[in-house]
C-alpha cells in the first residue's frame, strides 16, 4: 500500500463529522448551505489525524475547514479538561498580509462560535490563537511566552526564529498539528526548502509526530508535492492522503483577439481595439480583475483606461503590484473586498489567496505563460462556491495567440504543467545547520538523518553534507581565524563520534537576524545626468542594459549612459522609441510542459494543412477561442509552413540558417520555454564559438534561440553531434561562470549561507557593498576548493532552478536516440516564427575567453572611437 | 613599458621598478582588509597576503632589486577583535626582509601603530616621506609643504587607488586599475600608483571632476583631466589611454 494516496470521491461526506461540537455545527450551518468539495473530505481526514494534502482552487474553503477542524479538536480536549497552556497547532503561511486572512478564517469564526455556544448555553472551552511574524512587537511576544496560544499563526521565516527561541520553543514540544497553507507558492522555491527543514527540525523536537496538513491551489505533480509536505522517514515518504478537487469547478475560458489581422493592423489600432475590448468587458461585469504580467504594464493600463473614460474609471479603478507601498496595496485590497472598485489591474501580486471579495471576470492581457498559473488566476473569480470562474485572455500577437490557445485547452481539461522542487540547496542547509548548532550539541550522523527527512534533502550526498559542515565550521580559514569564520565547532567526542554545536557568542544573534531566503532587493537609483531623480531599476534589468539603449520608465523614455556603484545615469529622450523591452526581466518563462504541447498542436495543424484540410473546424470544436483568433493561428502556422516548408513541433526541431551580409544567424526553433532554451543556447554557443574560433552572440526566448555567428560555413550537424557528445552540465557551468548572473546569484547564496550578513552588530550591509566584493568572494572560494559548497550551490541554482539543465539534457538525449529530429533550412529573411526572436535587441555576448580578450577589444574600441572623433 | 623614461611597470603588475635605485615599488596593500570585512559581516576568506607574496616574489625574480618600497597603506585597520593583521604585516616584512636589502614603508592614513610592528627590523624604515635624490615618494593623504622647497624631478604617490570603468556596446562593464601620470603645475613628473590590493575599492577616475579626487596632494598639484592613464590587468596586460579628459564618456 502506497503511503501517498489520492482519496477518491466515495469517501466524501455531506455532513460535518458526528462528534463536532453542537455549537460549531450550528455556527457552520447558519452561515453555509453545504460543504464545499474539499471540505467534504478535509473535515474527516483531519479529525482522523491523517497527514493530508488538500488541493483545491483558491476560495473553496479549505483554510476555513482546516481551522474549524482544529478548533473542534481543541474544544473536545477542553471538554475533557485536557486543554493545557501550550501550542497545539502551528499554521504557516507565506502571505505577506497574514493578518486579514487570519481574521477571516480563524478569529471571526472563533468569535462567532463562542456566541453560538453562549446562545445555546453551553460552556465553550477557551481557545487562544495568536499571530507571530517579523512585525509582532516584543511585548506581544512576551505575552505569548507567558500565555501560549493554542493555535500559533506564523510565516516560514518566523518559524525559523521560533525554533531557536530558547524558552518559546519549549511550548511547541507537544504540537499536534502543522498546517502549511499556500503550498503551491512555496514548494518551487528556496523559501519552501527553508520551511521544509524547519518542519523536520520541529518534528525532531516534538514528543509525538504532529499531523501535517497541506493546503494547495491547483498544481502538479501532486504526489511530489505531497512528499514535500510530509517528508521522508527511513528512506521512504511518510503517509499522506491527497484530496485533489482542483477540477471541481468548470472553468469558463476563452481566448480573444482584438482584431482579425494581428500582423497588418497598425499597432495603434490593435491597441485601441484592445482597450475597447477591456472597457466593454469591465462595463459588462460587476468586478473585473485584470492581470498584465508586469508592473509597468499595470500602470499603463490603468492610466489608459482612465483617459478613455474618466467619468467611469476615476475612483473605480485600482492598481496593485509589488512596487507599491504596503498601505496603498492594502487600500486597494480593502476597496476591492468591499465592492467599491469596478476593476483592479495587477501584475502578479494578486495571484495569491488574499480575500478580494466578489470577482466575476478575470481578464488576462497576453500569455500568463503557464497552465497552473492561468488556472490559479482565473480561479480568483467566481467565489460563490457555485459560480464558475470566468477568464478571458486577450492576445496581441500571433505567437501569443497560439500559445494561449493550447494553454486554455489544457487549463480547461486540467492538464497541468509540472513545477520543479529545488533539491540539495546547500546554502539553506548551511543556515539551518547554524540554527541547529545554536540549540544543542548534535551528533553529526543524527543531524544527517533529520536533514534527510526533508524531501528537498532526502538524496543529500554524505560528502556534500560534510563539506557543508566544514564550511559552517570555518575550516577553510586558518586555525586561529576559525573563531571568526566558524559558526559551529566540529569535533570528535570521547568515543570518536563527530559532533557539532554553536561557536561564538554572537552566532545565535547572527542566525536570528539573518534568517530567510529572499535576497535583499537591490534597487539602483536612476538619475538624469543633470541630477534629476527618475526612479529605481532592479539588478536584473540593469545587467542587460548597454550604453545607448532606450527604455521606458514611469511612462517616459530614457537613454542609458552608464552606471556607477548603485546609481544609473540616463538622458531623457522623449522623442525616441524604446530599443529595449522594459519588462524583459519580469517576464515569466513559458513552462516546458506547455511548450511541448504547443509543439504537438503545431504538428496537428501542420498535418491538416499538408493534407489540404481546413483546420478551423477542428480548432473550433476542441478549443476555446473566438473566430478572429482561429484565423490568426491558422494563418500564422500556414505562413510558416509555406515559407519555410516546415513548422517546428515537439518532435522535429527546425533550425534556420539565416544569412545577413556580415553574419549568420543560426535560429533554433525550440519551443521548450526560456529556462530550457537558456541552457541549450549557452551550451550550443560555447561549442559553436569553439568550432568557429569567434565570439558568438546569443538571443533567447520561450520559443527558441539564436546563435549570432560570423558569416562562415557552419557545420550544423557537426555542431549538434558535438553537443550530444559533450558533458552538458560541465559545458553549461563553464559558459555561466563569467556572467553577471553568476556573480549575482553567488551573492544571494553567500547571503543565505551566512557568509555575507545583511545585519551584523547593528549594522546593515548595503547591497552596493555586498555587490562590489562578491566577485572577490567567489574567486577566493573557488581557490579554496572547486566544490566549495557555496560555489557548487550557485552553479546548481543557476543550471537547475534558473535554467533547466535536466529537460535540456533529455532533449539532447532525444535527439541522440532519434526520438527528436531536426530539419535545416536556409533563409535570407527570417521565417515568421523567428521574427520575435530576431527582433529582440537583447542579447548576451558569449565571452570567447575571459577578461583578457574583453579588455583588449574594449581598449581597441576606445582607441578607435577616439580616432574617428578626431581626438 | 616605462613612465617618464625611467620607471618600469613590471610585467602586468601594478608595480614600478626604478633601475637607478634598484627599487621595486608597490602601493596600498591593505593587508588585513578581510578581517575588517568580517567585522562588517562579510566573511571574505583571507587570501591577499599569500597572493601578494607570490606576485612580489615573481617580480623579484625578474628584476635586480635591492630595495622594496610600499607607498603607504601596507595594512588596513587593525581590527578591534583580531590580531591577525599585525601578524600579516609582520609576516610580510619577515618574508621580504630575507629577499631584499632594505624595505621602505611610507606611512599611509591606515598605517597607525605600524611602528610597533616595524620597530625590531633594522632594515625596515618607516617615514611619512622618502626622498631619493630627485624622487620624492609620499602616500598622498596629506600635503607636505617641504616638497615645494625640494629640488625634485619626480613625485610618486598612492592613496587614490585609480581605476578606469569602461563600458562597451556589448554591455561589458570592466573596471581596470591604472597608473596615472603627468606633469604637475610646477613642471614636475607625477605618478599616481594603483592599489596593489585588488580588494581595495578602486576609485573611477575617468568620470570624476577634480573636486571628487581623494588626494589633497593630487588636487593641489595637477588638473586631473590632463593626466594620462595606463591600465594594468594581471591577465590581460597593459593598456595605454590618452588624457583623462578625453575618457569622460566611455
Amino acid at each position: 500500500m502506497m503511503s501517498i494516496e489520492i482519496v477518491d470521491g466515495s469517501r466524501s461526506n455531506e455532513e460535518l463529522p458526528d462528534d463536532f461540537e453542537p455549537y460549531v455545527k450550528r455556527w457552520f450551518w447558519e452561515r453555509f448551505d453545504g460543504l464545499t468539495p474539499p471540505q467534504k473530505h478535509s473535515f474527516k481526514m483531519i479529525h482522523e489525524g491523517r497527514n493530508s494534502l488538500i488541493c483545491s482552487p483558491t476560495g473553496s474553503g479549505k483554510t476555513l475547514s482546516a481551522f474549524l477542524s482544529i478548533l473542534n479538536e481543541l474544544f473536545l480536549k477542553g471538554d475533557k479538561g485536557e486543554l493545557e497552556d501550550k501550542v497545539y497547532c502551528l499554521y504557516v503561511s507565506p502571505l505577506r498580509a497574514l493578518g486579514n486572512d487570519i481574521q477571516r478564517n480563524l478569529e471571526k469564526p472563533l468569535e462567532g462560535i463562542k456566541e453560538k455556544a453562549e446562545e445555546m448555553d453551553i460552556d465553550m472551552p477557551e481557545v487562544r490563537s495568536a499571530v507571530r511574524t517579523g512585525d509582532t512587537p516584543s511585548r506581544e511576544r512576551q505575552k505569548m511566552l507567558k500565555n501560549p496560544p493554542h493555535i500559533l499563526v506564523t510565516t516560514p521565516e518566523t518559524l525559523g526564529i521560533i525554533l531557536n527561541a530558547p524558552k518559546f520553543k519549549e511550548k511547541l514540544k507537544d504540537l499536534s498539528y502543522i498546517i502549511v497553507d499556500e503550498i503551491h507558492s512555496l514548494c518551487d522555491n528556496k523559501r519552501g526548502v527553508h520551511l521544509s527543514l524547519s518542519l523536520e527540525r520541529l518534528e525532531e523536537m516534538c514528543s509525538e509526530e504532529p499531523t501535517r496538513i497541506g493546503l494547495s491551489a491547483t498544481q502538479a505533480p501532486i504526489h511530489e508535492i505531497a512528499e514535500y509536505l510530509v517528508g521522508y522517514e527511513d528512506g521512504k515518504p511518510r503517509q499522506c492522503d491527497i484530496v485533489d478537487v482542483s477540477a471541481f469547478k468548470e472553468l469558463d475560458l476563452k481566448v480573444l483577439s482584438p482584431v482579425g489581422d494581428l500582423i497588418h493592423t497598425s499597432g495603434e489600432v490593435v491597441n485601441s481595439e484592445m482597450y475597447r475590448c477591456i472597457d466593454q468587458s469591465v462595463k459588462n461585469h460587476v468586478t473585473t480583475l485584470i492581470f498584465t504580467n508586469t508592473r509597468s504594464a499595470t500602470e499603463r493600463v490603468v492610466n489608459n483606461l482612465i483617459n478613455k473614460d474618466p467619468e467611469f474609471y476615476e475612483g473605480n479603478i485600482g492598481a496593485h503590484h509589488s512596487s507599491m507601498s504596503r498601505d496603498k496595496r492594502i487600500d486597494v485590497e480593502e476597496s476591492l473586498k468591499n465592492g467599491n472598485l469596478k476593476v483592479v489591474v495587477t501584475s502578479t501580486s494578486l495571484e495569491l489567496g488574499i480575500d478580494i471579495g466578489y470577482i466575476d471576470l478575470v481578464l488576462q492581457l497576453s500569455s500568463p505563460k503557464g497552465i497552473s498559473r492561468a488556472i490559479q488566476r482565473v480561479g480568483r473569480s467566481g467565489h460563490g462556491f457555485t459560480d464558475d470562474p470566468k477568464g478571458r485572455v486577450l492576445v496581441m500577437e500571433r505567437g501569443d495567440a497560439l500559445e494561449c490557445t493550447e494553454m486554455m485547452r489544457c487549463a480547461k481539461e486540467n492538464e497541468l504543467d509540472n513545477v520543479r522542487i529545488p533539491m540539495n540547496c546547500l546554502d539553506v542547509l548551511s543556515q539551518h545547520i547554524v540554527g541547529m548548532g545554536c540549540n544543542k550539541k548534535w551528533d553529526v550522523d543524527d543531524a544527517y538523518e533529520v536533514i534527510k527527512s526533508s524531501f528537498n534533502f532526502h538524496r543529500l550526498e554524505r560528502e556534500d553534507y560534510e563539506r557543508t559542515l566544514r564550511y559552517v565550521a570555518g575550516e577553510h580559514a586558518s586555525l586561529e581565524d576559525q573563531r571568526v569564520y566558524g559558526k559551529i565547532w566540529l569535533d570528535e567526542d570521547e568515543e570518536g563520534e563527530l559532533e557539532f554545536g554553536q561557536r561564538g557568542k554572537l552566532t545565535r544573534v547572527i542566525y536570528m537576524t539573518n534568517i530567510g531566503t529572499i535576497p535583499d532587493e537591490s534597487a539602483y537609483r536612476v538619475h538624469t545626468r543633470e541630477g534629476r531623480f527618475v526612479g529605481t531599476l532592479d539588478e536584473d534589468f540593469l545587467d542587460r542594459l548597454t550604453k545607448g539603449d532606450i527604455f521606458i520608465h514611469g511612462g517616459d523614455t530614457y537613454e542609458f549612459r552608464y552606471a556607477r556603484g548603485m546609481k544609473v545615469y540616463v538622458d531623457a529622450r522623449p522623442d525616441r522609441a524604446p530599443t529595449v523591452p522594459s519588462w524583459f526581466s519580469e517576464m515569466l518563462p513559458l513552462s516546458y510542459d506547455l511548450g511541448r504541447k504547443i509543439g504537438e498542436f503545431n504538428k496537428k495543424i501542420q498535418d491538416m494543412i499538408e493534407k489540404g484540410e481546413d483546420p478551423s473546424g477542428w480548432i473550433r470544436e476542441n478549443y476555446y477561442v473566438d473566430e478572429k483568433t482561429v484565423s490568426s493561428i491558422i494563418s500564422y502556422i500556414d505562413e510558416q509552413y509555406r515559407y519555410a516548408g516546415a513548422v517546428p513541433t515537439d518532435s522535429i526541431l527546425l533550425v534556420e540558417k539565416n544569412f545577413e551580409s556580415d553574419k549568420t544567424n543560426l535560429i533554433f526553433h525550440t519551443i521548450f520555454g526560456r529556462k530550457v532554451n537558456d541552457a541549450l543556447c549557452r551550451i550550443f554557443a560555447d561549442h559553436a564559438s569553439d568550432m568557429l574560433n569567434a565570439n558568438v552572440g546569443i538571443v533567447v526566448d520561450d520559443h527558441g534561440f539564436v546563435l549570432i555567428c560570423p558569416r562562415k560555413e557552419i557545420d550544423l550537424d557537426g555542431l549538434i553531434q558535438r553537443v550530444i557528445g559533450s558533458d552538458l552540465r560541465k559545458t553549461l557551468k563553464r559558459a555561466v561562470r563569467k556572467t553577471e548572473l553568476m556573480k549575482r546569484r553567488f551573492r544571494h547564496v553567500a547571503s543565505r549561507a551566512l557568509m555575507i550578513l545583511r545585519n551584523y552588530r547593528g549594522n546593515k550591509l548595503s547591497v552596493g557593498k555586498q555587490q562590489m566584493k562578491s566577485h572577490f568572494l567567489l574567486s577566493a572560494c573557488e581557490k579554496i576548493d572547486e566544490d566549495f559548497p557555496l560555489v557548487k550551490e550557485t552553479y546548481r541554482e543557476i543550471i537547475e532552478d534558473y535554467m533547466d539543465i535536466e529537460n535540456a539534457s533529455d532533449i539532447m538525449k532525444g535527439i541522440e536516440k532519434g526520438d527528436i529530429g531536426y530539419k535545416v533550412i536556409e533563409t535570407e529573411v527570417p521565417s515568421p516564427f523567428a521574427h520575435n526572436l530576431v527582433l529582440q535587441s537583447q542579447g548576451d555576448v558569449l565571452k570567447l575567453e575571459d577578461k583578457k580578450e574583453r579588455l583588449q577589444i574594449l581598449h581597441k574600441k576606445v582607441m578607435e572611437s577616439m580616432e574617428s572623433e578626431g581626438v | 613599458m616605462k613612465l617618464f623614461n625611467r620607471f618600469e611597470i613590471v610585467g602586468n603588475h601594478p608595480a614600478l621598478y626604478d633601475p637607478k635605485k634598484k627599487m621595486l615599488m608597490v602601493s596600498d596593500l591593505h593587508l588585513g582588509l578581510e578581517s575588517l570585512m568580517a567585522d562588517a559581516g562579510m566573511f571574505m576568506p583571507k587570501f591577499q597576503l599569500s597572493e601578494m607574496k607570490d606576485d612580489i616574489s615573481d617580480m623579484l625574480e625578474k628584476k635586480d632589486v635591492e630595495r622594496l618600497l610600499v607607498c603607504g597603506d601596507i595594512k588596513h585597520e587593525f581590527s578591534k577583535t583580531s590580531y591577525g593583521e599585525r601578524k600579516e604585516v609582520e609576516e610580510f616584512i619577515e618574508f621580504f626582509d630575507e629577499l631584499v636589502g632594505k624595505i621602505y614603508l611610507v606611512k599611509g592614513n591606515h598605517d597607525n601603530y605600524l611602528i610597533y610592528s616595524v620597530k625590531r627590523y633594522p632594515d625596515v624604515e618607516l617615514e611619512e616621506l622618502f626622498v631619493f635624490d630627485d624622487v620624492c615618494i609620499i602616500h598622498g593623504h596629506e600635503k607636505h609643504e617641504r616638497i615645494k622647497g625640494l629640488d625634485l624631478d619626480h613625485i610618486i604617490i598612492g592613496h587614490e587607488h585609480p581605476a578606469l570603468t569602461l563600458t562597451d556596446e556589448i554591455g561589458a562593464r570592466e573596471k581596470i586599475r591604472c597608473f596615472l601620470y603627468g606633469r604637475t603645475k610646477d613642471g614636475k613628473d607625477l605618478i599616481v600608483m594603483p592599489a596593489f590590493s585588488g580588494l581595495a575599492q578602486g576609485s573611477t577616475v575617468n568620470r570624476v571632476d577634480n573636486k571628487d579626487i581623494l588626494s589633497p596632494v593630487l588636487k593641489d598639484l595637477v588638473d586631473i583631466g590632463e593626466m594620462k592613464a595606463v591600465g594594468v590587468d594581471k591577465e590581460a596586460g597593459l593598456f595605454k589611454f590618452p588624457k583623462l579628459k578625453k575618457l569622460k564618456d566611455i
